[in-house]
């Protein structure tokens, strides 16, 4: 891939400040985002997996300036999001969009789903009503949803049903670029695998690029081109998903591999389980941020944090040791 | 009701029913005490519509020959002091009551929702905002309106307005609670993401998502207002002494409380209904359409 | 592994009282937990798996539902049949439970030392000191570290994974028969999901009592359960032992289940689903509930409601073609749909 990617994201970081409630002090600095950095290609599909707390869904909402990033730029199409005005900004919303994970609170409850999907139209204006309601109809068909429905509120729908009316608004500006904040993940399974083939689908017939946020690695192994793994707020390992999921070279993405169910009864047995819980963002410690769970933790840990690192080809690690890792493994 | 569904021209009814959700409806009406208040405030209300038809006397007209007239068949609810007919003063009374108590509930509705809108959403104006409402509400509700009525000057516009100035700022905390709680939801981050602006956001998302409680809160307003109405006027601060107000009923019977007791107990049952309607209403409605919220008093 | 079962529940039926009319959540259920025994009890929203197990521990709230069942026999007990205060003796004694939230299933403002030695001291007459220290031992136990600065914590102060090592370390205090677990690890994060999956097989192995685990994820089956119930709105699509449903799904549910669910080796383009959505319980289809979603559907699937047929040894499932079924997935890469 010679081309530039159709999405830079150089240093991203946001620091959330936790006051004493009473004193107003500051008490710490939460990292949420620190210093984060991947690319998206025109249709490609990124995932971006990790624990609770380790701030996928909040690179996420960056991207998108739902929450201002502190530092670092976000480079759409070669423009950087983060200095565009209030006008530039409404303007290329039209090409980034978002699915949600909730499907609940993610309609509101008191607007058709007419008025729902066509939002982004009426917001961007430029379009007949009647356009806009020719475009939501052959929307809602194309999500797999009659169209005959679109008079309809969102508490008549099933939530997997909901989360199609949630992708057909995303969709209705033509997008470029969505970011898929565990879109799947409050959906039953059965329902769920429909909702991956329709993103799928969706992707290949409008050359869409995902940023796909879930904590299911299954699920993302599954629909991502690449995948980047974070922990407590930064990109510890990105690779292609093959070459992350055969051998991670990073000890956590190893370990959050390691701990996903077996599929069969029969491949059960004792694995290596990584103890400790994930710590809090709130003033991490120098050096690694894994270090205090890892089990190959050495001094220099510790003391240096340990950069994103090129290992092979489009295979970035931040570990001090991961050739060494590698080398035991094999 | 399904009729209802299919009419092409939404009425007051079909645009009430879909604001409320059919099945909330149907809970409403089989709410015991709702449907008692609703009832109650209906009677009353229409009390207040048809005073001029079903008091056939002047509330005014004095009459010295039948003062102090117990309830009997001639006069419905007995006469007062100086003759006049109480069944015609407490029927215009109610007009009286329920004009103010609309009255402070409009008032309530547009600057209750405008500063609760501003404060919840632009959390900048918070501060200020929050903390005039703060000082506002650390004087005793009835107090602060006796004051403001005293200043003005006494009227039944005063006294609307001085309620108002009571209870804007529980209306707008309890809006701006309810801006903060939708807010956090995710259609607005779908807006935002759409490139809606502040006030898109505010008219088509939050507002309409708040107005459960606040139609809650509204009716426990015209409940207090109809209340301090009567205590204003009975201290002689809210309608003129001429006009027939449940609270300067109350407050002429008291010399006579021995003699012709029905002179303040009349007046006294008009406003308990009316206030216990209205109370049932609003806790019908709470336990309907909004649980989780309690006032705040 | 033992025959005598520990929990032997007959015809459980379950139905509640909404604004639509009744609903019927659990249909003539019926199911066996042999002692030291892990079942897993596996469904998608609406299956009734949760509301099976609260109907059995009589905690459904008594004025919106209404529960049936022939006999619900615990340990010789009839639970169908016995009074509230027999119920509440059980419940925390022999009988432990926890529940998917860590966090509303602990009282904010109690220690959690207090909270542990409250259901010791309620099921036994021992001193406030030697429940302390059974508490600490439980803690201990569960791999909470430094377990006595733990015992004087408030929930807040724990991660959700400890939280519900705590509720673990709670449901063990008075050494249960039956554990009944409501989505344990649902809301906790994959490597804290593991740790407590093999917290509670550490324990079982080591107490030999029985589990009914409640969940959604096949996964979690396939680590831990040895028998399976498979539920589908409200009634059970099929049961059996865990490498049987596994190798040879007896229902086209299961089947269906298993095939959706990513897998993390092979990587098909499409994945195979099941067509439509779960069904409402106000607008339950007749017949097979799973007949509309189904590929095999004929029309005597919706005649009438399909029995349990056998079909291995304790395996049986509630489907007419299941015969054929079972014998096409023998075949190595049968034809897949």
């Amino acid at each position: 891939m010679s081309k530039a990617p159709l999405l830079s994201v150089r240093d991203l970081s946001k620091y959330f400040t936790i006051r004493s409630p009473f004193r107003g002090t500051t008490v710490g600095t939460v990292q949420a985002v620190n210093r984060v950095s991947f690319d998206i290609g025109e249709g490609e599909t990124l995932g971006l997996v990790g624990e609770s707390g380790c701030g996928k869904s909040t690179t996420g909402r960056l991207l998108l300036r739902l929450i201002e990033p502190d530092r670092g730029e976000v480079l759409f199409e070669g423009r950087d999001l983060l200095k565009l005005d209030a006008g530039e900004l409404k303007a290329i919303r039209k090409s980034i969009q978002i699915v949600f994970q909730d499907p609940f609170s993610s309609l509101n409850p008191r607007m058709t789903v007419e008025d729902i999907i066509t939002e982004p139209l009426y917001v961007q204006g430029g379009m007949t009503r009647h356009d806009m309601r020719d475009r939501a109809r052959m929307l809602l068909e194309r999500v797999g949803l009659n169209a005959a429905h679109i008079t309809r509120y969102p508490h008549e729908f099933s939530g997997g049903q909901r989360q199609r009316i949630g992708i057909a608004r995303a969709l209705a500006a033509d997008p470029r670029f969505i970011v898929c904040d565990e879109a799947v993940s409050a959906l039953d399974v059965s329902v769920q695998a429909q909702v991956i083939n329709l993103l799928q689908d969706l992707q290949e017939e409008f050359n869409l690029s995902y940023l796909f946020i879930a904590h299911d690695l299954s699920v993302v192994r599954h629909i991502s081109d690449r995948v980047a793994v974070m922990y407590l707020g930064e990109v510890v390992e990105i690779a292609g998903k093959d070459a992350l999921y055969a051998s991670p070279r990073h000890p956590y993405t190893k370990a959050l591999l390691e701990a996903i169910p077996v599929a069969h009864p029969r491949l059960r047995g004792k694995r290596a389980r990584l103890g400790g819980e994930v710590s809090s963002a709130l003033n991490p410690p120098p050096g690694c941020r894994f270090s205090q769970r890892c089990p190959f933790a050495q001094d220099v840990c510790r003391r240096e944090a340990p950069a994103l690192r090129e290992l092979g080809e489009r295979h970035q690690v931040a570990c001090h040791f991961a050739e060494e890792l590698q080398a035991v493994a094999a | 009701m399904s009729h209802l569904e299919i009419s092409n021209n939404p009425s007051a009814l079909t645009s009430l029913r879909r604001f409320l959700g059919g099945r909330r409806v149907r809970r409403l009406i089989r709410h015991r005490s709702f449907m008692i208040g609703l009832w109650l405030c209906l009677f009353v209300t229409a009390i207040a519509i048809f005073a001029p038809i079903i008091s056939s006397v002047d509330p005014n007209k004095m009459a010295i020959r039948s003062r102090f007239q117990p309830p009997s068949l001639e006069f419905l609810l007995g006469t007062d002091n100086l003759g006049r007919d109480l069944f015609s003063r407490v029927a215009w009374g109610a007009r009286l009551s329920l004009a103010i108590g609309l009255g402070v509930v409009l008032l309530n509705a547009v600057f209750g929702v405008l500063l609760g809108a501003l404060a919840g959403y632009f959390r900048r104006l918070d501060g200020i905002l929050m903390r005039l409402s703060d000082a506002l509400m650390a004087f005793p509700s009835v107090l602060l309106a006796i004051g403001i009525a005293a200043a003005m000057g006494a009227s039944a516009m005063t006294a609307v307005i001085s309620l108002a100035v009571v209870y804007i700022p529980r209306t707008a905390r309890i809006l701006r609670a309810s801006v903060l709680q939708v807010n956090e939801l995710e259609f607005v981050n779908a807006a935002r993401a759409a490139g809606a602006g502040d006030f898109h956001i505010l008219r088509r998302h939050i507002l309409p998502n708040c107005m459960a409680p606040l139609v809650v809160q509204l009716s426990f307003v015209f409940a207090y207002a109809i209340l301090s109405e009567a205590v204003l006027s009975f201290l002689g601060l809210g309608a003129a002494p001429t006009d027939p107000s449940w609270g300067i009923m109350i407050s002429e019977g008291r010399s006579y409380i021995r003699e012709a007791p029905w002179m303040t107990i009349i007046p006294g049952m008009a406003i308990a209904i009316t206030v216990l309607g209205l109370n049932l209403l609003g806790d019908g409605l709470r336990d309907v359409l909004d649980p989780r919220v309690k006032m705040e008093h | 592994m033992q025959r005598n079962p520990i929990l032997r529940v007959e015809g459980l039926r379950t139905t509640f009282t909404s604004d639509d009319g009744e609903v019927v959540a659990v249909d003539d259920v019926s199911f066996d937990v042999n002692e030291g025994e892990i079942v897993g009890l596996i469904g998608e929203s609406g299956s009734g798996k949760s509301v099976t197990a609260l109907a059995v521990m009589g905690l459904l709230p008594k004025t919106t539902s209404h529960v049936t069942a022939e006999r619900i026999m615990f340990d010789g007990r009839d639970l169908a049949h016995a009074s509230e205060r027999e119920l509440r003796r059980l419940r925390g004694g022999s009988i432990g439970m926890i529940f998917q939230e860590p966090m509303s299933s602990l009282n904010p403002v109690l220690k959690i030392g207090d909270q542990l030695i409250e259901p010791i001291r309620i099921h036994e007459r021992i001193s406030y000191r030697a429940a302390f220290d059974r508490g600490v031992e439980l803690l201990t136990k569960v791999g909470i570290p430094s377990p006595v600065q733990r015992m004087n914590d408030y929930p807040h102060q724990l991660s959700g994974g400890m939280r519900q090592r705590v509720m673990i370390a709670i449901a063990l205090s008075c050494s249960p028969k039956l554990l009944l677990a409501d989505e344990p690890t649902t809301a906790l994060d994959v490597t804290i999901q593991a740790q407590l999956l093999d917290l509670l097989l550490e324990i079982q192995a080591e107490t030999k009592m029985a589990i009914v685990l409640i969940t959604h994820s096949m996964g979690v089956i396939a680590e831990c359960a040895d028998k399976v119930v498979v539920m589908y709105s409200g009634r059970i699509a099929e049961q059996g032992p865990v490498t049987e449903i596994f190798d040879r799904p007896g229902h086209p549910y299961t089947k269906g289940l298993m095939q959706c669910t990513p897998e993390l080796t092979g990587n098909s383009r499409r994945l195979t689903t099941i067509p439509g959505t779960l069904p409402s319980l106000s607008a339950l289809p007749p017949g097979c509930r799973f007949a509309p979603r189904c590929d095999l559907a004929q029309p005597d699937c919706v005649a009438g409601r399909p029995p349990m047929i056998a079909i291995g040894k304790e395996h049986a499932s509630a489907c007419i073609r299941a015969d054929e079924l079972v014998v096409s997935a023998a075949q190595p890469e049968g034809a897949e749909v």
